[in-house]
């Protein structure tokens, strides 16, 4: 790609199209059996992107933290992922899962539609953290939001099959 | 004990509200870590000892509207702003929505910022920023937010210079050959500026943060011990020669391994309408972006670049200088600066003038070079946007077939060495 192209600069597509994929490639592997196999699993899948980062990384435009924050944001997802697919496992887990990842991300045309919904809502989305997380600020919220994800999910899952 | 659904289902909802009010809570305070390389948004130390040592509160107001806000992330910027002292008090108004309180500021466009301390005031206009700055990333804006908070809390104003071989007073005349456009920019700046012609330099008495040696002419030969000893003596200086008179400031800096040059330069692309020897050139900026001056009847530089000395402005290879029968083609540099930045030579005087400054971006540069030279903080550069094209060097192949290759192999050996090693260990000896 960089010796096609002979760019270092592509650092914000590299990382929308690496976090698109690396969660729709989780979504789709686990749908038949989601745990920590193939958490693992789809974990390795996200970490193929690393050559290219790799390159970025030596070349000295993103710097190693950075690179290790994106990375945690995207296990973060796969496993929230995870245990959506577990919470809709009865009932067309890919489709109930993919709703409520794109309500996750933040849908522009509702939230920023309202300014005072915006303010509220954004720091919930994941749209909002993940450009939080690709220009490399680390804020306390992200940090947070790297636990509670996964934990509410968990939590959900948990619920409905106790 | 294994959970009830009813108590797990507390617990999640707990969770899950606790983790909202968190996310949201969390959002008004500037905890963050930049993780980027150049670290620009991590809190500037020059800014946190320059902000603790004032007694105020500094109230930085936003006019900008929700897609202009987004569109330039400044909650980023705030949070930036907001991570240097408590004492900056971000507020924040769709001019659009709040005509009222645009209209007490006396805003009417979008984009403005109004920072304010004990009664000073201070604008800066995101949309100009924006044309300045051809990335449109945050670091032009911190930079002149940087500026405009050192200007509006600083304890007292730097003091500038002016000195000149002029028979009338300079930064107080309106005509077009007069300063003082130039004065407004130092007003605007809270600079203090003054004026001295060259026959009363014994009466100057105090220090000076820069002192502008403005078109010396003949009268100024009188005098030359003194300017010397003033150019010597004073760490930043910025000389506006007239090119008609390059010896008399070539004596001024017999030190210097630099010359200016008495021809005229011409350049039949990068010119005005009007004439050939006005030059169209691009000035490079202290803070990368580029500007477009105006130069007219200008005369080059020479120097050695060894000693430190780079060119801010230079012409294109199609300017041409005149020699007798001769024609010498260009680039020629017409701005040149120390890496210090405390000297800075112009081989042209009219830019500075009533009638020249507002031609192009002259007066950005005028700005700038006075800035450069008096700005006490680090400069957040520009992200370079340009495209970075792999250079296939000996040490680029060996790291990409390294990356790409080699290790990659590395791994899947090593695994497989393990599996064999795990397999010998599983099988019983015979």
């Amino acid at each position: 790609m960089f010796i096609d192209v002979g760019n270092y600069n592509i650092l914000s597509s590299l990382f929308f199209f690496h976090f698109i994929g690396s969660n729709l490639i989780a979504l789709l592997l686990s749908a038949r059996n989601p745990g920590r196999s193939l958490f693992f699993t789809s974990c390795c899948h996200a970490l193929t992107g690393l050559p290219s980062f790799g390159l970025i990384l030596l070349h000295g435009n993103i710097s190693p933290f950075h690179l290790t924050l994106y990375f945690m944001f995207v296990f973060s997802c796969i496993l929230t992922i995870q245990f959506l697919l577990l919470t809709y496992r009865r009932t067309l887990p890919i489709f109930y899962s993919l709703i409520s990842l794109f309500f996750l991300w933040g849908t522009n045309l509702v939230i920023e539609s309202i300014p005072m919904m915006y303010t509220l809502l954004a720091p919930l989305s994941i749209s909002y953290h993940y450009s939080l997380v690709t220009q490399g600020i680390f804020h306390i919220s992200t940090a947070i939001y790297f636990l509670i994800l996964p934990l509410t999910f968990y939590g959900t899952y948990h619920a409905t099959n106790a | 004990m294994p959970l009830t659904r009813k108590q797990s289902l507390t617990i999640i909802f707990s969770i899950i509200f606790l983790g909202c009010w968190a996310l949201i809570f969390t959002q008004r305070y500037p905890l963050y870590i930049d993780a980027t390389n150049t670290n620009n948004l991590a809190p500037s130390l020059f800014l946190k000892n320059q902000l603790s040592t004032i007694d105020s509160p500094l109230t930085l107001t936003f006019f900008t509207s929700d897609n202009l806000s987004k569109e330039l992330n400044l909650d980023l910027l705030k949070h930036w702003l907001t991570s240097h002292s408590p004492a900056i008090e971000i507020r924040e108004f769709d001019p659009i929505k709040f005509p009222e309180k645009a209209d007490h500021y006396d805003i009417t466009t979008d984009g403005m910022i109004v920072i304010e301390f004990k009664n000073q005031r201070q604008d800066i206009d995101l949309i100009e920023q924006l044309i300045i700055n051809e990335s449109h990333g945050l670091e032009n804006i911190q930079n002149s937010l940087t500026r405009s908070i050192v200007q509006l809390s600083q304890s007292a104003p730097p003091e500038i210079m002016l000195i000149h071989s002029n028979k009338t007073p300079l930064l107080d005349n309106f005509d077009p050959m007069g300063l003082s456009e130039m004065k407004q920019i130092a007003i605007d700046n809270f600079i203090n500026i003054t004026e001295s012609h060259v026959n009363d330099l014994s009466k100057l008495s105090q220090q000076y943060d820069l002192i502008i040696f403005y078109k010396l002419s003949e009268s100024a030969k009188e005098r030359m011990a003194v300017l010397k000893r003033l150019y010597s003596q004073t760490q930043s200086t910025v000389i506006f020669n007239h090119p008609k008179f390059s010896d008399i400031s070539n004596q001024v800096l017999s030190d210097d391994q630099l010359q200016f040059n008495p021809g005229i330069l011409e350049d039949h692309t990068n010119h005005l309408l009007r004439s050939e020897t006005q030059l169209i050139l691009e000035y490079t900026s202290t803070r990368r972006p580029r500007l477009v001056g105006v130069f007219p009847y200008s005369s080059y530089i020479d120097y050695d670049s060894a000693g430190g000395l780079t060119p801010l402005a230079s012409t294109s290879e199609d300017a041409i200088l005149r020699l007798n029968e001769d024609i010498i083609p260009g680039p020629f540099s017409i701005i040149v600066q120390n890496q210090l930045k405390t000297r800075t030579f112009v081989n042209n005087y009219l830019i500075a003038t009533n009638a020249w400054l507002n031609q192009g971006d002259n007066r950005l540069i005028i700005q700038d070079i006075l800035n450069a030279h008096l700005d006490p903080f680090p400069v957040i550069l520009e992200r370079d946007t340009s495209d970075d094209f792999i250079i296939l060097t000996k040490i680029n192949l060996l790291k990409i077939a390294t990356i790409l290759i080699f290790l990659p192999l590395l791994v899947i050996q090593l695994f497989s060495f393990y599996g064999h090693l795990r397999r010998n260990e599983s099988t019983p000896n015979p």
